[in-house]
């Protein structure tokens, strides 16, 4: 058999090809440990949103930017958008398009609770809000999670809270009191699936209720599950962009 | 088109297994001629419009479009206004192999995959043919598949309760077989330690 021999060239060619390759993965491996992010934030100078996180130059651990987000409220709008406008757009109390970053930061820090830039895309992660800190709505189980979102201009755009509890009936009751609260500010939800009461949720796991509020400037969805180690609610609140006459369904 | 050539592609396959498979311990239910036609932990349940286990109840068409509407409702999810806010970040993940072992499936192995452990789990046979033509097994390590995500309980329960329970009841399936056939599994405590916090 014959021996197949490189010439020096090509030898040294891809030697020099291979030690680049281990230099390169043993540089971005370390870029992507703690100590490395000043380094992966200087590589990512060239990519403005990783450069801009300090994060993965490849763009998975990156906030969205303005207009992304924007983008995204705009697809959004266009599928959940209903017909007229709310009267009034209800969002636990907070205001859309007046609250800001800073006053929902300084309501959450007076009363304790603990809020927490997600790495990615969500704007404020609140934990553990008491139901309390909702006085006259009726609530009585407090918010594991509070998601909120800021617009471009940092006035709040997005609220959405989950709520537990092992009981179905504070889970229940505070459903029911969400839902009133919407269609006594808001107007008549668009659809609804079961009532939410104690005695349906209990009639099996992941029994759901759920209502669902389409204007043309605000959206609402409210939703009550078995999990069975315990009830879930989820609410979201949303302010939809304004929209041109033109751009609006015709009725 | 697509979802009725899926659709074929597994019950051709089911019909294949059900053939197939003579040592398995067909006992039909007790006064019924009914014998479920796999063997994965949802075979037992009975779905109360039936008296079947999901499988048998909805079949090959169902099991399709409500495997195709849950990865609908996650995508539109993650790529919406919420983003990762309420799911994690897991899903945005799918496909890049750098994050861990956990996400070297592409989207389309994933949605091959996601289909044929329901299938499996609910009562159906062990592989599947999916709508790519490709074979797909059904009993999967769920802990394995799921190692480095950490994913909360928060997101485990926002993921049931807004993607897949919509994703069931927007296919038609009423609320009292969701809570029979299907919630059993995704509500067990074994089940669920089996992917959150891994």
């Amino acid at each position: 058999m014959n021996r197949f021999v490189l010439p020096r060239t090509a030898r040294r060619a891809l030697v020099s090809i291979a030690g680049l390759a281990v230099a390169f993965t043993a540089v971005m491996g370390f870029a992507h440990t703690p100590s490395g992010r000043p380094l992966l934030k200087w590589m990512g100078m060239s990519m403005p949103q990783a450069a801009t996180a300090a994060g993965c130059p490849l763009g998975y651990d990156v906030k969205q930017a303005p207009e992304q987000k924007e983008a995204a409220r705009q697809r959004f709008a266009d599928l959940h958008r209903g017909a007229g406008p709310a009267a009034a757009r209800p969002a636990l109390g907070f205001d859309f398009e007046q609250t800001t970053r800073a006053r929902l930061l300084a309501w959450a820090d007076q009363h304790g609770v603990k809020c927490v830039t997600p790495r990615s895309q969500g704007d404020l992660d609140c934990a553990d809000v008491p139901a309390a800190l909702f006085p006259g709505t009726g609530r009585e189980a407090g918010i594991r999670n509070l998601w909120v979102t800021f617009g471009a201009d940092d006035k709040l755009v997005s609220v959405i809270a989950v709520s537990r509890a092992v009981d179905a009936a504070p889970i229940s009751a505070t459903f029911i009191a969400a839902n009133a609260s919407l269609a006594r500010l808001a107007g008549p939800a668009t659809k609804q699936d079961g009532d939410g009461s104690v005695a349906e949720l209990q009639q099996g796991l992941l029994r759901q209720a759920s209502a669902e509020y389409r204007f043309q400037d605000f959206y609402a969805l409210t939703r009550v599950t078995n999990m069975g180690d315990g009830f879930v609610l989820t609410e979201e609140y949303r302010a939809l962009p304004t929209v041109t006459a033109s751009a609006l369904p015709s009725r | 088109m697509r979802n009725t050539f899926a659709a074929l592609a597994l019950a051709s396959t089911a019909l294949l297994v059900g053939c197939g498979d003579d040592d398995d311990d067909m006992t039909p239910d007790a006064g019924t001629t009914y014998n479920p036609t796999g063997t994965g932990p949802g075979t037992s349940l009975r779905c109360t419009s039936s008296n079947k286990n999901a499988w048998d109840t909805f079949g090959a068409n169902a099991f399709v479009a409500v495997n195709k509407s849950i990865v609908a409702k996650t995508l539109a999810e993650v790529g919406g206004p919420k983003g990762t806010t309420n799911l994690g970040e897991s899903f945005t993940h799918i496909g890049d192999a750098s994050k861990g072992p956990a996400y070297a499936d592409d989207a389309a192995t994933f949605e091959g995959k996601l289909a044929a452990f329901l299938v499996y789990a609910y009562g159906g046979p062990e592989s599947i043919t999916y709508a790519d033509g490709k074979m797909y097994t059904g009993p999967q390590n769920m802990a394995a598949a799921h190692v480095g995500m950490a994913i909360t309980a928060s997101q485990y329960d926002y993921f049931i309760a807004n993607m897949v329970v919509p994703a069931l009841t927007d296919n038609g399936v009423t609320a009292a077989d969701v809570s029979s056939c299907f919630a059993p599994i995704v509500t067990d405590a074994a089940f669920k330690a089996s992917i959150v916090g891994k």
